[in-house]
This record gives structure tokens, C-alpha cells and sequence, in this order.
């Protein structure tokens, strides 16, 4: 068996330059108004469906009369939460709400946050019509006792709030503990007994939302038992309409049979997954799938408003640090304790770093604030990192880079160890992290700005200050497992990747066209996406649009135009048979290159050629068309499969993550008013090996700027007293525009330490979510005060300088 | 004041005269520009986000100036011209209009969605100031939201356009 090693692959030469010149297949689209994204979606006959928004943060409905709602002209149907189609309906197993820990209702009777979309949804001839309907709905409210703080939520004697949410970790705790855990690697306590000194601080981070642009939206149609969607939703989701539970633990029917689903996944406006908003899109696509069932075979859109989308909320929580370190800056023992979200945040500290005494712990409370995970990987890991790094620096009068470096390494291994790895697993051997951070350093003027803590006034008279985080891009660095594939077909010359299209933006695409255009030698122009929808099928070529996308199937595009580009040169040394058609070749024609076997030709520029005599040359189409009915193999997809990673033909869990992440930043504080003007940002991204250049340029500038946002001025603000939110809007939720932030300083750089095709691994979670803390690093080497409740707004900073 | 009984609306160069009433086809005086825009006529090229004029996304160009279309009732634009992203395109021969092609060619977007607002946003700017400085570009775009954050690329491409037989 052929060892498999994707990182090791070689790029074929003379293709490498290809990649510069990419454009992107939907730019007319986007530009001219035609992209349709699903909020575009009209069809004949269509109805329109909303849903309640809760106006309390934890309410029962009692009572609801539908009778002046159902009077209005227009309104086609009524679905309240007590309905015996919807009433035990959880939508959802429970893995995508939170990773497994609980499950909600689809169409819920009690209200857990303000907004939360529950009770009745009314299906109409407009969205007018249904807001009129919704406002005539005649409720009573059982109003509940809330909770906003989740330290408060998770104390024993908390008053149990959601009840009818099910908990269905093992490890939930009443009243109000989604989950508890703790993972500790190596000895803590052996660590800080080690440490020539053991610091201790707290870290809060309020809520921030993704704010995505599209409202979330779904069509659903019948045609008998055959079920048509559009959705807006990063993920295919015929799964969860077929394998639901009710909320008593028995099974639910499929609403439709796996085969006779249809999904179109139309443009995407900017989504940032986020597993509380795939939830609840979830939910949303099967209530409208309910929907449409009753409306008889009429289209149904049911539509969110964009307030809905800030149910989404990540990064909330709170951490408990303590952290051990020797005097120059390498850190025996750390253990955080987490009352917040998702895991125990150290997951990537502990894949990043030789520290070999770890801990996280966590409690994960109910909070009547919307649903709380991750988008765009989440800071709940990057944050406490980021951090640390910091405080040891500042406690031993070190540059925080050095520290950095001093600590580098893989799972509690040190970089020498790794090397050691690099060059047995056919790696280069290279120190990424050393990597960009002299990028950075070099970018930002580093070496000449930072300056140790609160000593530098500029003539303006503000505050200067240099903040400076890194950490590694996502964990998963590694080819997809079994469901994603690769299908290419080949005609006219042209090499079609076919593939269900989900792209929000991130233009994967474009990285795949130039893939297998290299790999072909076909010319970039002479590759096409070519969308498929999905049916009858669980496979799809790449996670649309997610966290994975390029890493996840460049593997698989390689292995299928490798394949596709052997048959091309077979066929080009082959006679053509003869096909016995009115419209086809009637009799056996001699080979393109007669006499030349496969392995004396190869293809460039859209062009076989006779390797030992260039100036003999045919293009693809010619020599491969000719097959095109005589040869299904030519015609029809060809498909990759990757497993999951191993090494030396082994299942191998250690895939150690090498590639690194450095962000820098320069501010300016008016420690008279509080403000932080960012006046240079640093963004290197190690992302393995770059496919296409604008389009890892786009994630670092989007990234950096969400980044920013996350650490110093986004955040969810709720009114303590009633539990409503005051800023679920895009006027009142901080987001910058174009004059808020300077233009970022991008650099890219190739390590090829990544696990799949070329040593690749990515980039666009981490910038959004990497840059989310770095507003206190700067701050602090500013003026010497921690602001260590996120975000870093004017009044934290005027109260972290004793100014009020 | 007689109650008007109809509106004509002159759009990327085309009449539509609509009745005032409730039924299919015809505005309700509640119905905002954009729902008439989107729903009534089908014009998708302009996107509605956030429905309170804090986004920039639904920017269309009423009487040459960049409008919030979700925040002006359809009642209120009778007799005006409104040229939306649709109408950009040359209609004859199909060309892109020379900003929208300076988009494409700097990639100035991600997911497209705020796309059209950007564009229509820096049309209205053009059309008044051919030759805008990049701070007053900046300061004509502050107001459209990008939450992929194309804003450099859309800085490059307008000032590409605005720089064009200086
Ligand atoms: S949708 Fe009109 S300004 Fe946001
Ligand atoms: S390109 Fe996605 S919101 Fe602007």
C-alpha cells in the first residue's frame, strides 16, 4: 500500500504560480445584485411564517387565544407550542445544541431569554401579515425568575431556571450545572510547587454575537412525500429531520424519508457557525419543514428578523487563573478554572505548548440570556492564553514574545521533541511560532516600540502601548473523515468539481478550482465549481463554508484529479473504440500520441504534451473528449475518500499541531477619557501552504477586525431588573465600520506543518478569535493597569485607571 | 390633502405605476421602499438586513442620493427616480458598470450580502464628488456594515475608480 502522507506531497511544478492570479467564479453575481442568497428565494404560491419573540427573559405562556389572529385576512394557519404536532418536538438531538449537553424544543412554550423565538408561529400571505397576527395574539405570561450571571447560576442554591430544557450530560448538576468537568494533565500541584512564583487573576468576559448580515431564513416545500429546502445554514441539514426525539425520550418518525429530501444551500450572508445558532437554525429549518406540511404542497418561508441572530452569544464566562512560572518565563503549572461555556478551555494551550502540568475546570451554567457557545472557534480557549503569556511576562519584567518561544511545544513536549517528530514523519523541520513572530516583530516595529509597562507618553498625550497574542489555528489540522469527497468530472476540456455550494464567503472554492487545476495542468480558467444539490446523500465535498473548508478537502480534490489526470494520459496512448452510435465514431481511431506511453506524456497549461518533445501537444479536450461517451470513467465523478489521518499507514490520535498564530497590535490610551484608538495592527498567519492568497487575506482583515471587536467594544448588555436586552440591535451593538480600524499589516507564512494536502491546515478561525483578547495585552503595556473584564471599553479602563 | 390612490416610481430607468390598496400587487401605505423593491417587483439585487437603518445594506440611490430604502415608506417616492444595484449593469450590452467591475477585480467582498449597499453607497458619493479623497470615502462608507469586513478591498476599488481620469 502506498504510504499516505499527504503533507509530503509536492505541488506540481511550474503550477505554484497559478495561484496568484485566482478569481473568483461568483464575482459577477455578488457584484451585480444576481447572487441569490435564501432570503432571495421566492416560489410560486409561496407562504410566509413567523415566530413569537419572547418580550421576557423566562416566561410561561399560560394561555394564548388565537382568535383575532386567525380573523386577520391573510393568515393561512396557526401553530401554538401546545399543538400535539409540535408540543413534544425537540427538533434536534442533542449534539448540536451544545456539543451534546442538552436539547431544546423546537417550538417551546417557555421563554428562556428575551427574544427567544417560542410559543406560536403563524404562517400568512406577507411577513406583514404575520407581525400583524403575532401582535394580535392574545398571551398570558407566568412570568419566571431569571438569571444573568452564570457564577450565580451554577451556586447550589440557585433558584433552577429552564427546567424544561433537558440536561443530558452526565456530568449536569442541579439546579442549573449544564456540565461540570475537570482535566488535568501531568500534576498541577507538582508544577507550582515547582515555580519560582505562582500568580492568581480572574478574567470575565461578557457576551458577544456573530451579528451575521442574513437573517436566518428557510423554505420548505412538499411535493407528495418529497421534500424540497433552501436553507441558510453552513451545514446540510437533512440529518436532524430524520433522526429527532421528542423531549420524553421517544422516537419521532422522520419527517421525510433520507432519499427524498432536496437541499439547496443558496449564498450564504456572513455565518460563523457557532453551535447555539446551528441549534437553533436547526430547529428553525424543521419547524419550517412542519410548517410547509400542513400548508398543502405551497412553499412556506419562515423568516427570523435580524434581532434574532444576536441569540447567538459566545465567550461569556469567567476564569479563575493560576499560574505557575520559573523566572525566565517557562511555566511549570496553570489551572483555569472555568465558570463558562463549551470545554474547559485548554485545549489549545495544551496542543500549543510544552507545559506539563495542566488543568481546566469547568462548571457551565444555564443563563436566561440566549443560548451561549462559540462562533468562529470561540475565545473561550484563546482568551486565558492569552493572558497568561501576558501576566508572566509582566511578572518577571520579560518580553511577552520571549515567553512565548519559551514555552513553544507540542502536548506538554518541547520544540526539540518535536523537530525530533518533524523529521521522522517526513515534515520539514521548522519552529513556526518563531517563525511569525519575527514576521510580526519585524511588521509592527516591535523590537524598537515595546517598551515595559506604562513609560511611554506620546506628544498627544495619550498612553502608547504593543499587545501581542499567539496561539495555533483550529485543532483539527487534518484531512476530513469518511463523509467528505472529492468529485470531478471532466468535459470539453473543462474539469467540473462538483459539490453542494454552502459558501458564506470564505471562497474555498476558488483554493479548490486552483488545486486541481495544478494537479490536472489544466489552467485555473479551465476549472469550474459546478453546485450540486444534495440528494439521496450524506457525502459533501466540503463542509460548506465551516470551520474546515480548505484542509478538509484539498486532500481529497488532490487524490481525485490525480486519478483523473492518470486516465487523461492513458487515454492519450490509446486507441479510441469504436461506439456504435448514429452520432458517434463508428470505427476504432488511432491514438492522440500514437506509440507514447502514459508516462512519456504530461499535462500543462490545458495541454498533453510528449515530455521528451514539448512541441508534440494536444489539448486535454481533444485527447480526452473523444472518450467522453465511450468511457463513463471520463464522464462520470471521480471520487476521493481520506479516512481519517494516520501516519505511517496507522491510525494515529497524535497529530501534533505545529503550525502557530502571532497578532500584534499598537494602541493609543486617553487615560483621560478611556478610550483605545488601535492604530496598527499585525496579523501572520502560519497557514501550512496557501491556496489562494486574497482569500487567506480576507480572513486575516475580517478576522482582526471581529478579533478587535471581541476584545474591546462588543458585548451583549442586559437591563439586571427586567433581563431584557438593550442591545440587540446593529445600531447599539458596537461593531466597527470602515473608519474605525487601521488597515491591518497581513503577512502569510508556509510551514507546511499541517496534516493534509501539502502540509496545509487554515486560517479563518483564528483571527476572529485570537485577536478577541489582545486589546488588554496592549492596554496594560500602555499603562501598566490589567483590564481583565472583557470588553476593554472606555468605562473599564477610566475604572482599571481609578478614574472612576 | 386628497389621499393619493396610486404612486409612480421611475426605477433603473423603468415606470411602474402601483395602486395603493392591500391587495397582491398593489402598496400598502405600510409597505417600506424595499419590500416594494424585493417583494412587489422582485428586485433581489437589494438586500434588507436589519430593518432600522443601522446597516447601509438596502442602499438604493433615490433622486441621486444614497438612501436606507427599509426606512422610507413607498407612498413617500412617488415620482422619484430610484436606481438600485440591477440598474448599474449597462441593460443594453450587459457591461458591469466600471465600479462594480473595480469590485470584482479587487475582490471587494466576502459573502456579497452587504455588496450591492457598498456599491450603491459609493455610486451615490461618485456621482456627486468623482474624485473623493480616501478619507471622504471613508467617511461615505462608514455608515454601510460589513461583518466580513471587505472595507479595505471596497476602499481600494472605489478609490481605483475615483482615481480615473484625475
Ligand atoms: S436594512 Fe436598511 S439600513 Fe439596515
Ligand atoms: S461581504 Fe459579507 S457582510 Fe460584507
Amino acid at each position: 500500500m502506498e504510504e499516505y502522507r499527504p503533507w509530503t506531497w509536492k505541488i506540481p511544478e511550474g503550477s505554484e504560480n497559478d495561484k496568484r492570479k485566482i478569481s473568483r467564479q461568483d464575482a459577477h453575481e455578488r457584484v451585480s445584485g444576481k447572487a441569490a442568497f435564501t432570503r432571495d428565494i421566492y416560489l410560486p404560491g409561496m407562504l410566509y411564517a413567523k415566530i413569537l419573540n419572547s418580550p421576557y427573559a423566562h416566561a410561561k405562556i399560560t394561555s394564548i387565544d388565537v382568535t383575532k389572529a386567525r380573523a386577520l385576512p391573510g393568515v393561512r394557519d396557526i401553530l401554538t407550542f401546545d399543538d400535539p404536532e409540535i408540543s413534544h418536538d425537540t427538533g434536534i438531538g442533542a449534539w448540536y445544541e451544545a456539543s451534546g449537553n442538552y436539547n431544546i424544543l423546537t417550538l417551546p412554550g417557555i421563554s428562556d431569554f428575551f427574544q427567544h423565538p417560542m410559543g406560536v408561529a403563524v404562517v400568512a400571505d406577507s411577513e406583514e401579515i404575520c407581525d400583524r397576527a403575532l401582535r394580535l395574539m392574545e398571551i398570558k405570561w407566568e412570568e419566571r425568575p431569571f438569571i444573568l450571571d452564570m457564577e450565580e447560576s451554577v451556586k447550589p442554591d440557585a433558584v433552577k431556571i429552564m427546567s424544561e430544557v433537558q440536561r443530558v450530560n452526565a456530568k449536569a448538576k442541579e439546579p442549573n450545572t449544564v456540565v461540570a468537568d475537570d482535566v488535568e494533565y501531568g500534576s498541577v500541584e507538582k508544577g507550582f510547587a515547582e515555580a519560582d512564583k505562582v500568580i492568581e487573576y480572574k478574567i470575565k468576559r461578557e457576551v458577544n454575537s456573530a451579528a451575521g448580515v442574513e437573517p436566518a431564513v428557510c423554505v420548505a416545500q412538499w411535493r407528495n412525500d418529497f421534500l424540497d429546502i433552501w436553507a441558510h445554514h453552513q451545514d446540510i441539514p437533512q440529518w436532524f429531520l430524520i433522526y429527532p426525539q421528542d423531549s420524553r425520550g421517544k422516537h419521532i418518525p422522520p419527517l421525510a424519508d433520507w432519499a427524498k429530501i432536496t437541499v439547496t444551500m443558496p449564498y450564504q450572508g456572513s455565518y460563523y457557525g457557532g453551535f447555539s445558532w446551528l441549534a437553533y437554525s436547526c430547529c428553525f429549518t424543521r419547524l419550517a419543514v412542519i410548517l410547509a406540511r400542513r400548508a398543502d404542497g405551497r412553499p412556506v418561508k419562515l423568516t427570523y428578523d435580524e434581532s434574532n441572530h444576536f441569540v447567538l452569544g459566545d465567550d461569556a464566562g469567567t476564569y479563575k487563573c493560576k499560574v505557575g512560572a520559573k523566572k525566565d518565563g517557562t511555566i511549570t503549572a496553570f489551572h483555569w478554572h472555568m465558570v463558562g461555556v463549551r470545554n474547559p478551555a485548554i485545549e489549545k494551550t495544551y496542543e500549543a505548548t510544552k507545559i506539563p502540568n495542566i488543568r481546566g475546570s469547568q462548571e457551565w451554567g444555564f443563563v436566561n440570556k440566549g443560548h451561549l457557545i462559540c462562533f468562529r472557534h470561540g475565545s473561550h480557549c484563546t482568551v486565558p492564553h492569552t493572558v497568561m503569556f501576558d501576566k508572566v511576562a509582566a511578572e518577571f519584567g520579560l518580553d511577552p514574545t520571549e515567553v512565548a518561544l519559551k514555552n513553544d511545544g507540542c502536548r506538554g513536549h518541547d520544540w526539540n521533541w518535536v523537530t525530533r517528530y518533524q523529521k521522522e514523519n517526513g515534515f520539514p523541520q521548522r519552529w513556526s511560532l518563531k517563525e511569525v513572530i519575527d514576521l510580526g516583530k519585524e511588521a509592527i516595529g516591535w523590537s524598537k516600540k515595546w517598551h515595559p509597562p506604562g513609560t511611554k507618553k506620546l506628544p498627544n498625550g495619550k498612553m502608547h502601548g504593543m499587545g501581542f497574542m499567539q496561539i495555533n489555528e483550529w485543532t483539527w489540522q487534518s484531512p476530513a473523515p469518511a463523509m467528505t469527497y472529492a468529485c470531478l468530472s471532466l468535459r470539453n476540456g473543462i474539469a467540473a468539481i462538483i459539490g453542494v455550494r454552502s459558501d458564506i464567503g470564505v471562497d474555498a472554492e476558488s483554493a479548490a478550482r486552483s488545486v486541481v487545476a495544478s494537479e490536472l495542468g489544466l489552467k485555473y480558467e479551465d476549472t469550474v465549481i459546478h453546485e450540486k444539490r444534495v440528494e439521496n446523500s450524506n457525502f459533501y465535498m466540503w463542509q460548506p463554508g465551516g470551520s474546515f473548508s480548505t484542509a478538509y478537502i484539498t486532500t481529497q480534490l488532490v487524490m481525485a484529479a490525480k486519478e483523473l489526470k492518470k486516465k487523461v494520459l492513458e487515454y492519450a496512448a490509446k486507441p479510441t473504440p469504436a461506439y456504435n452510435s448514429p452520432h458517434f465514431l463508428k470505427t476504432v481511431q488511432p491514438p492522440a500520441f500514437p506509440g507514447k506511453k502514459p508516462e512519456d506524456l504530461d499535462i500543462k497549461d490545458s495541454m498533453v504534451f510528449e515530455k521528451a518533445n514539448p512541441r508534440n501537444r494536444k489539448s486535454v479536450r481533444e485527447v480526452a473528449d473523444i472518450f467522453w461517451d465511450v468511457d463513463p470513467a471520463i464522464a462520470h465523478p471521480v471520487v476521493g475518500t481520506a479516512d481519517m489521518m494516520t501516519v505511517d499507514g496507522k491510525p494515529d490520535p497524535n497529530q501534533y499541531v505545529m503550525g502557530r498564530q502571532a497578532h500584534f497590535i499598537e494602541v493609543e490610551v486617553d487615560a483621560e477619557t478611556g478610550m483605545v484608538d488601535v492604530t496598527n495592527v499585525a496579523c501572520v498567519n502560519d497557514v501550512g501552504h496557501l491556496f489562494n492568497p486574497e482569500g487567506a487575506l480576507a480572513q486575516q482583515y475580517g478576522g482582526a477586525i471581529m478579533g478587535l471587536g471581541r476584545s474591546g467594544t462588543e458585548e451583549h448588555v442586559w437591563c439586571p431588573r427586567t433581563g431584557v436586552a438593550l442591545n440587540h440591535d446593529l445600531i447599539n451593538y458596537h461593531i466597527g465600520t470602515m473608519n474605525d480600524y487601521p488597515v491591518v499589516q497581513c503577512r502569510i507564512n508556509e510551514s507546511h506543518l499541517g496534516y493534509a494536502a501539502f502540509g496545509s491546515f487554515g486560517i479563518g478561525e483564528n483571527p476572529g478569535a485570537a485577536l478577541s483578547g489582545i486589546t488588554t495585552s496592549a492596554i496594560y503595556n500602555a499603562t501598566g493597569k490589567w483590564i481583565l473584564d472583557y470588553p476593554t471599553t472606555p468605562d473599564r479602563v477610566l475604572k482599571a485607571l481609578g478614574k472612576i | 390633502m386628497a389621499a393619493i390612490k396610486s404612486v409612480t416610481l421611475k426605477i433603473n430607468g423603468q415606470i411602474h405605476e402601483l395602486d395603493i390598496g392591500s391587495k397582491v400587487g398593489q402598496i400598502d401605505p405600510a409597505d417600506t421602499l424595499i419590500h416594494t423593491l424585493r417583494e412587489t417587483l422582485g428586485l433581489t439585487g437589494t438586500k434588507a438586513s436589519c430593518g432600522n437603518g443601522a446597516c447601509g445594506i438596502c442602499t438604493v440611490i433615490m433622486d441621486s442620493k444614497a438612501v436606507p430604502s427599509c426606512k422610507i415608506l413607498t407612498i413617500e417616492c412617488d415620482g422619484k427616480e430610484i436606481t438600485t444595484i440591477e440598474g448599474l449593469r449597462n441593460l443594453k450590452t450587459g457591461t458591469l458598470h466600471p465600479l462594480q467591475q473595480a469590485f470584482v477585480d479587487f475582490t471587494a467582498f466576502q459573502c456579497g450580502f452587504c455588496t450591492p449597499g457598498m456599491i450603491m453607497t459609493a455610486k451615490a458619493l461618485l456621482d456627486e464628488n468623482p474624485h473623493p479623497s480616501e478619507e471622504e470615502i471613508k467617511d461615505a462608507l462608514s455608515g454601510n456594515f460589513c461583518r466580513c469586513v471587505s472595507h479595505y478591498q471596497v476602499l481600494k476599488a472605489v478609490l481605483s475608480v475615483a482615481e480615473k481620469g484625475r
